[in-house]
């Protein structure tokens, strides 16, 4: 229940500083995008199923905010929170770097899963040049700020209480950082 | 066994995270008031807090917005050097003080538009997103303000356009720029002080510029100077009044017997600069 609450509050905080320091805070006109790098923070934490749920609930707190069609972020995030998951379970050895390397990467993922769906669900001028350099300079801005959303989020992630299921999980899935 | 059920599990959790995301895209494209209330209600929950942060990081936003225009401001400075030294020779020369005042009003005045009242805002904030251009602003339906009013604000050539709103919330509002790749308006050319051919503006994803395109029938052999006035073209089927300035010809186009020929223009405002609006309401209603 807290650790809901928790990410709850995660939410409300990454939709504040989106739509208040980073409307300020851009490079050439672009800004990182918070949320997404929360949601990497969640997926590398906890797995690609909560990665897809947090990603989804926090790309529709986004869309509310957002110009572009309701649940376009929330599609997006989900696909990269899902992704993002699957390739955490297969990281052999972690290392210092992962953060702003997930943020950078998991940043162009996301800008390219966007750009791809909201051309496929009719957003004019979405397959352009422009807009590849656009991700671009986003997935740079989100490697940037990775690692000092990384900690907050995967603090704010962590279970408390560790029941038995839980051990049972940890035994399945024990590429978790924790 | 164990292992391919929970994989199976996952795919399922987001296959139907992605069809629920259809379902609202879906929503939300055929205009569904339940989105449109959604949003509302979000933006009147979080506005307070929304203030409360701008307020306690404006010194720092300050210091951000002018960091990427240290070129701008510059020049920007110059110019308000040499236009500085100008006034104080008019001065000096001990000019009429009154047709300096109306000479300042004409460019900082938010002009009147007939048939239109207008409502004052400030800009609290720029684009939430990477691949769209709009402001928050701090006004909203409680002040009167409804979606696709236009949004102008005082140039040089009058009234100029800046942006329409795009959607209300209570207390907030936010505003489509002309420069956002999904605007459009009916504009007309300004030849000599005359009205010339109609044609389209249109903004552009890549490029603070926009596209103006004159019609075809009334466009083609049509030669395009640069600095010509582009204006808002009215009509019954717009929502914007007849005559706002929108942005002036960067590029010439010679007279040619292509149809519809097409140049860029450049807003006759500073769109990164903008603080106040102008929200005008019609004082009857549209037909």
């Amino acid at each position: 229940m807290m650790r809901r609450v928790r990410l709850g509050l995660v939410i409300l905080g990454a939709v504040l500083l989106q739509t208040t320091l980073f409307t300020h805070l851009r490079i050439d006109g672009v800004g990182p995008e918070v949320g997404l790098v929360c949601v990497l923070a969640v997926a590398y934490e906890e797995g690609a199923d909560s990665g897809a749920i947090f990603g989804f609930a926090m790309g529709l707190a986004m869309d509310l905010f957002s110009p572009t069609p309701l649940g376009l972020l929330a599609m997006t995030y989900a696909i990269t929170g899902y992704a993002v998951g699957v390739f955490q379970a297969g990281i052999v050895r972690s290392t210092p770097w992962i953060a702003p390397i997930l943020g950078g990467v998991g940043g162009l993922f996301g800008g390219l899963v966007f750009i791809f769906v909201g051309a496929l669900v009719g957003e004019q001028g979405y397959l352009s040049m422009a807009s590849f350099k656009t991700i671009l300079i986003a997935a740079l801005f989100d490697a940037l700020i990775a690692p000092l959303v990384f900690p907050v989020v995967r603090r704010a992630a962590r279970e408390r209480e560790v029941s038995g299921l839980r051990d049972w999980k940890a035994l399945r899935a024990p590429r978790r950082n924790r | 066994m164990v292992v391919y059920r929970q994989d199976r599990r996952r795919r399922l959790t987001l296959v139907l995270l992605v069809i629920t995301s259809l379902v609202l895209i879906s929503l939300d494209e055929r205009g569904s008031g339940l989105v449109d209330s959604a949003r509302s209600v979000a933006q009147d929950v979080i506005s307070p807090l929304q203030r409360v942060v701008d307020s306690a990081i404006d010194p720092v936003a300050d210091f951000f917005d002018s960091f990427g225009r240290a070129d701008e401001l510059e020049a920007e400075n110059a110019q308000l050097r040499d236009a500085n030294a100008k006034l104080q020779a008019e001065v000096d020369r001990g000019q009429d003080a009154v047709s300096e005042n109306d000479r300042f009003r004409a460019i900082f005045d938010i002009p009147q538009i007939e048939d239109y009242d207008g409502i004052v805002a400030t800009v609290e904030t720029g684009s939430v997103d990477n691949f769209h251009r709009t402001w928050r602003i701090d006004k909203g339906s409680s002040d009167g303000i409804a979606v696709d009013m236009p949004v102008v604000i005082g140039g040089d050539v009058g009234a100029a356009l800046v942006g329409r709103v795009q959607s209300v919330a209570s207390n907030s509002a936010v505003i489509q720029r002309i420069d956002d790749r999904d605007f459009g308006a009916g504009a007309q050319l300004v030849q000599a002080g005359a009205p010339g051919p109609i044609g389209a503006v249109r903004g552009v994803a890549s490029s603070s510029l926009l596209s103006f395109q004159l019609a075809g029938s009334s466009g083609a052999g049509t030669a395009i100077a640069k600095g010509d006035l582009v204006v808002t073209s009215g009509g019954a089927a717009s929502i914007f009044p007849k005559g706002l300035s929108i942005g002036r010809v960067t590029r010439a186009v010679p007279a040619t017997s292509a149809v519809a020929p097409e140049t860029k223009l450049a807003p006759v405002v500073d769109l990164d600069s903008v603080d106040i609006v102008k929200i005008l309401r019609p004082t009857a209603p549209t037909q």
